[in-house]
């Protein structure tokens, strides 16, 4: 039975300073126990140190030509003295940077050394709200950027390296040595501004991203050079968290789900994530805007659905493609990780994959329709090549075959055109996450590559990377290197070519 | 620390004829620049309508403190709001997205989630004896 209390509404407000009352922090006790639930262990988090770089074991063979850098960004550290984390998405953002060369690999993982990380190592204790646990602000807050965990994503672009979290600005960090530089501005007037953690690069090094807060949306068209090329901020439909979207050719795509900040429990001292609410008979709203003129842009109405992660978009005769994962709603979702974060498995809650086409009509019409699969999937990716292009292809970690673990154990390889699908499933002492599909040198077929991404095994306690070739994923992995130790699960990653 | 006297406006007000001394020691200012824009406010008019007003130039700071006092404050439970003006432009400009982007604080250092924080948050009691409080901006 969890116990939040609110200190500010107590009439306490006025003792904000007072070490005493300080104490009164809203997170969990730090005691941590995975006994029952081995695959949740890695949620207990790091110190803070960054990890030391120890011997690699390799299992199998890395293709020779697989060269180039895979950076993967997740929630690092997760309580400090007695105070832990209530959700996934609050930790620090711990970035690894796994190279390849010529059958050989290397690690190397440092925290992003952001105000909040810096300010809170220095005291010992947490300093700033979290998206999912209020603890009280023991600093100044100015804005976004003073709780930026920079834990969600990397960039790669024009030769820098970014790590992304979609409440506040892009960190940048430098590509060799993933020390931290500082936050990234795209423009004077868009400085502090949120940019997501979902960015699209499109083949010709193009960028298209997003960031949204207080009832606004801002579009961010980046050139391959990195300069900010046109954006545009405008009203949004209410929408409290917008996580994702999808570009096609001609247009952006946006799912914003009918979820509203309840102002008066957040004034109150709740967190965030705490006071969204679900209205399951608003619709959710589909946002289409035209990439040549960004004023131009229309809303569709589909049955609530809430959708973390897409897939691709492409559009041709006035017709839009997209696929995405459809998810729990958000409470539920966060619901979940709260248990998640104790050591608890969350009930078992599967997202699926859907594929859904809008026929436009005129300047503001269309029509939608839906297709659904039940496959418990999360974390899609296509091929970097076909992004605001024509896809079939479609990468998944998916559940197979377990009871009540929490996680993914397999991969899945999904052709949306003809449905017909490829897995590879582990054990269930095997958890498997994100992988990104990576072009083999001199091809040009979508899904002509290796499947790059990281796991963990419960038994051994450690954490691996795993290669797979993707025109044979029900061969299994074609190696796996090992880490001497387990790692925080992550989020997102990319893989980057030398 | 240098302390400089500011007169204050007098209150708004016409009900309220007690009027007291508020001293502010502004710690943490990031850089010289600018001025400082310090308002004082009663729950009815929380960071809408000052009851008292001040401004000072920041360059005055010594290691990022800076003392202000204001007379003739009006008695009574109130709340203060310090802006650094960093361009000097007499408000406090925020970006596209409407996040401040300059540096505020309240007393109490209260502070809010996504916002100002609320005016009991802030408040404190204002006596004809006076007072004397810290803010931090940074």
């Amino acid at each position: 039975m969890l116990l939040r209390r609110d200190f500010l509404g107590a009439g306490l407000g006025t003792l904000l300073g007072t070490a005493a009352q300080e104490a009164l922090a809203l997170g969990l006790p730090a005691a941590f126990d995975a006994g029952a639930a081995p695959e949740l262990r890695p949620f207990a988090g790091l110190a803070g140190q960054d990890p030391q770089p120890g011997p690699l074991r390799i299992e199998g063979r890395i293709p020779a030509a697989l060269n180039g850098v895979y950076y993967r960004n997740g929630p690092g550290l997760m309580a400090r003295g007695e105070e832990r984390y209530r959700h996934w998405f609050d930790g620090d953002g711990l970035v690894q940077a796994w190279r390849f060369e010529n059958g050989r690999a290397s690690h190397s993982a440092r925290f992003v050394q952001t105000i909040k990380f810096k300010a809170e190592t220095r005291q010992r204790r947490f300093m700033v709200p979290a998206m999912g646990t209020a603890i009280p602000p023991r600093m100044p807050v100015h804005g976004p950027d003073s709780m930026n965990a920079a834990n969600t994503s990397v960039l790669r672009q024009a030769g820098r390296l970014y790590a992304l979290w979609e409440g506040g600005s892009a960190y940048e960090l430098d590509p060799i040595s993933l020390e931290t530089m500082g936050p990234r501005a795209w423009s004077p007037e868009l400085a502090g501004v949120p940019f997501s953690a979902h960015p699209k690069q499109e083949a010709d090094g193009t960028s298209w991203n997003f960031g949204t807060a207080n009832g606004r949306m801002v579009i961010y068209q980046l050139s391959p050079a990195g300069a900010l090329v046109n954006s545009a901020v405008f009203a949004m439909p209410a929408s409290a968290l917008v996580h994702d979207f999808a570009v096609s050719q001609r247009y952006l795509v946006f799912l914003l789900a009918p979820v509203q900040m309840d102002m008066p429990a957040l004034k109150a001292g709740g967190s965030m994530m705490d006071a969204m609410r679900w209205q399951a008979d608003a619709p959710t709203r589909v946002l289409v805007i035209d990439k040549a003129d960004l004023s131009q842009r229309r809303v569709l109405e589909m049955p609530a659905a809430f959708v973390f992660h897409f897939g691709n978009a492409w559009d041709a005769d006035g017709v839009i493609h997209l696929d995405y994962v459809q998810s729990a709603p958000l409470p539920e979702v966060n619901a979940g990780m709260e248990l998640q974060m104790r050591g608890l498995r969350p009930p078992l809650r599967h997202s699926t994959p859907r594929v859904l086409r809008i026929a436009l009509a005129g300047d503001k019409g269309g029509r939608i329709s839906l297709q659904s699969r039940d496959e418990a999937v999360e974390f899609p990716v296509v091929d970097p090549r076909v992004v605001a292009q024509r896809h079939s292809k479609v990468w998944y970690p998916t559940a197979v075959g377990l009871s009540e673990r929490w996680g993914f154990n397999g991969l899945m390889g999904l052709d949306i055109e003809s449905g017909r699908r490829e897995r590879f499933v582990f054990g269930p002492e095997t958890v498997i996450e994100e992988h990104v599909l990576v072009p083999k040198p001199g091809s040009s077929k979508e899904g002509e590559g290796w499947l790059v991404g990281m796991g963990y095994d419960t038994r051994r306690q450690q954490s691996f990377t795993s290669i797979f070739d993707a025109q044979a994923l029900s061969a299994g992995p074609l190696a796996r290197v090992w880490l001497p130790y387990w790692l925080p699960y992550g989020f997102h990653g990319r893989f980057y070519p030398t | 620390m240098k302390k400089v006297l500011l007169i204050s406006l007098l209150a708004l007000s016409a009900l309220s004829a007690q009027a007291a001394e508020l001293e502010l020691d502004v710690q943490g200012l990031g850089h010289g620049g600018g001025q400082l824009l310090v308002a004082v406010f009663s729950a009815e008019g929380w960071l809408r309508k000052p009851i008292a007003v001040a401004r000072q130039d920041a360059a005055i700071q010594q290691s990022g403190a800076l003392r202000l006092v204001l007379k003739d404050v009006p008695e009574g439970l109130v709340g203060v709001s310090v802006v650094h003006d960093l361009n000097g432009n007499g408000r406090l400009d925020m970006n596209v997205m409407g996040i401040p982007q300059e540096p505020t604080a309240f007393s109490n250092n209260a502070v809010g989630q996504f916002g100002p924080p609320r005016f009991d948050q802030a408040s404190f009691e204002l006596t004809s004896a006076g007072a004397r409080h810290t803010i931090k901006l940074n």
